[in-house]
């Protein structure tokens, strides 16, 4: 259902992407991961709209979405967490998950409010509050109920775990598990290996924009080179990867 | 006698308060300042009046002439401000007072360069309440600023699309990733900041009967000034700060001399940029 062929991407005259083929099914949870720099953000910016690829398809639902804005991929049902939350810090809980169902005009948002307020309770004791006044993991629980307020069909996830504590961490990944159903997809780029593994059916390893490696969770948790370079085995130097 | 000359104040002051809205909504929206916006106001105080002159009648003027000077501010988004998001930040600055003085202009040719006098549009009925004596003018300059300021400031709280203008305001790109066309909102917010000068600029055309193809220059300082005493971006800030230049501008008349007015109300705006550069309301952020 959603399909990344031969996306190139630049900065300008950097070339940051250099030709990302890709698969996401229904019902998968996918993790895409990469270390600094390897062109994680980039390659989402590029599916979202955010940017526009040089070269390269991304098909959605049987058709090429790369010259569409981001505001009618949304719309689509293409929801992506951004890096950092992006909570909108001036505006309250509650008004934060009234502009994830921004996307969905003319319909009831009540149900909606309730499943997410049901997946986490903290945000419904907190939403009267600014955003800004959350902690940084009820900030991520945010992005989250915001993203499924969207109702999307794909849910992209820009390191999710950043800067959480491992309790907090473990949290996120639970939540993460509970939105994985039989009709909807996840991509999940993570740094954090280990756990993006343990959630993901299947992942790809990204290198200076380009696919190193792809294939099923416990395969690429019990590759040689993945361990050492990804979880934390012998130092390995990334570039050994991709002989 | 002070009651009467508060009510003057209050009168002039909320049309103060409708240029200094509509600076504030596109300051705040896009961190950008449009120049040309006291010539919006001059150009729909010109509108309202050739509609009047056609005979129609004042609601119908006031609420064309909104449109019209909406127009025209869609039109600065377009070319002065769009094609430069990139630019420098000095650079819409600059294109926005060209625009002013084309505008200016214009309406030398179109309307002449001599005071043009305002059509007598309404009855005009004197109602005595108590020691204050109130026209049907300030009412209905009084009653449509309040409309307004308690419209869009609910409006901008309450509303989905109100909700979208604060989000792009905030995150112009995490807007449109849930879902917010924001080139839509930022026309929309021109739009809604001319419709006001231009109203602001009718009512006040009111009061005075008589307008110049240059007046929208001291207005839009006057608007700037308000802006900033009640704190950049802030929407209430804007309203009660128009309303107190207005106050002090009308109480200097009536106890000082009117040569003094632009002295204190300048000196007073130089004082806060300097001093308390996020207003009575803002934060110190801002
Ligand atoms: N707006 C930008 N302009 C220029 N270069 C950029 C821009 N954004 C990213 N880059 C460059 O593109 C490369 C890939 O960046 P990207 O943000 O996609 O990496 P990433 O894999 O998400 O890294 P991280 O794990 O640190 O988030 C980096 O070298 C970065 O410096
Ligand atoms: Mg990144």
């Amino acid at each position: 259902m959603f399909e990344v062929k031969g996306i190139e991407a630049r900065y300008g005259t950097i070339q940051v992407l250099k030709g990302i083929d890709l698969e996401v099914r229904k019902g998968e949870i996918v993790t895409l991961i990469g270390a600094n720099g390897a062109g994680k953000t980039t390659l989402l910016s590029v599916i979202s709209g955010i940017l526009t690829p040089s070269k390269g398809e991304v098909i959605f639902e049987g058709e090429n979405i790369v010259k569409i804005p981001p505001h009618k991929i949304v719309r689509r049902g293409i929801c992506l967490i951004q890096e950092g939350r992006e909570v909108l810090s001036q505006m309250t809980v509650l008004e934060n998950l009234l502009m994830g169902g921004f996307s969905r005009p003319g319909e009831d948002l009540n149900d909606s409010l309730d499943t997410v307020f049901q997946m986490f309770p903290i945000l419904q004791e907190r939403q009267g509050q600014l955003g800004k006044t959350l902690s940084g993991g009820e900030q991520q629980m945010l992005a989250l109920g915001r993203a499924l307020m969207a109702r999307p069909k794909l849910f992209m996830m820009d390191e999710p775990s950043l800067g959480l504590a491992p309790k907090l961490v473990n949290e996120v990944f639970a939540k993460i598990m509970e939105l994985k159903t039989a009709d909807v997809a996840i991509l999940l780029v993570e740094q954090n290996a280990r756990k993006a593994f343990q959630v993901a059916d299947r992942g790809y390893v990204l290198e200076i924009g380009k696919i190193v490696l792809a294939g099923s969770g416990e395969e690429l948790s019990s590759n040689e080179k993945v361990r050492e370079a990804y979880l934390g085995g012998k130092r390995a130097k990334r570039q050994d990867l991709r002989k | 006698m002070f009651l009467q000359q508060l009510v003057n104040g209050l009168t002039l002051g909320s049309t103060y308060s409708l240029l200094a809205l509509g600076f504030t909504l596109v300051l705040g929206l896009l961190k950008m300042l449009n120049i040309a916006h006291g010539d919006v106001f001059m150009f729909g105080a010109f509108l309202g009046l050739s509609f009047a002159m056609l005979g129609m009648p004042l609601y119908l003027a006031l609420i064309l002439a909104m449109v019209g000077a909406g127009i025209v501010t869609i039109i600065i988004e377009r070319l002065c401000f769009r094609p430069l998001r990139k630019a420098h930040f000095l650079m819409p600055l600059l294109s926005t007072i060209a625009f002013g003085i084309v505008l200016q202009n214009v309406a030398t040719q179109i309307w002449g360069s001599e005071p043009s006098r305002y059509p007598q549009t309404t009855e005009i009925a004197q109602f005595q309440l108590g020691p204050v004596l109130v026209s049907s003018i300030d009412i209905i300059i009084l009653a449509t600023s309040i409309l307004l300021m308690v419209g869009i400031d609910q409006f901008v709280k309450r509303t989905s699309f109100g909700r979208a203008m604060r989000a792009t305001s905030e995150k112009p790109q995490t807007a449109s990733l849930l879902g917010v066309n924001i080139n839509w909102v930022i026309v929309f917010t021109f739009f809604v900041s001319g419709a006001l000068a231009g109203v602001a600029g009718v009512l006040t055309a009111l009061v005075y009967l008589q307008i110049t193809p240059f007046i929208g220059i001291r207005q839009g300082l006057i608007g700037m000034v308000a802006m900033v005493i009640g704190g950049v971006g802030n929407l209430r800030g804007a309203m009660i700060g128009g309303l107190m230049i207005g106050i002090i501008e009308i109480m200097n008349d009536a106890y000082f001399t009117a040569g003094y007015r632009d002295i204190i109300l300048f000196g007073l705006f130089l004082a806060f940029i300097v001093f308390k550069p996020e207003g009575l309301f803002g934060t110190k952020e801002q």
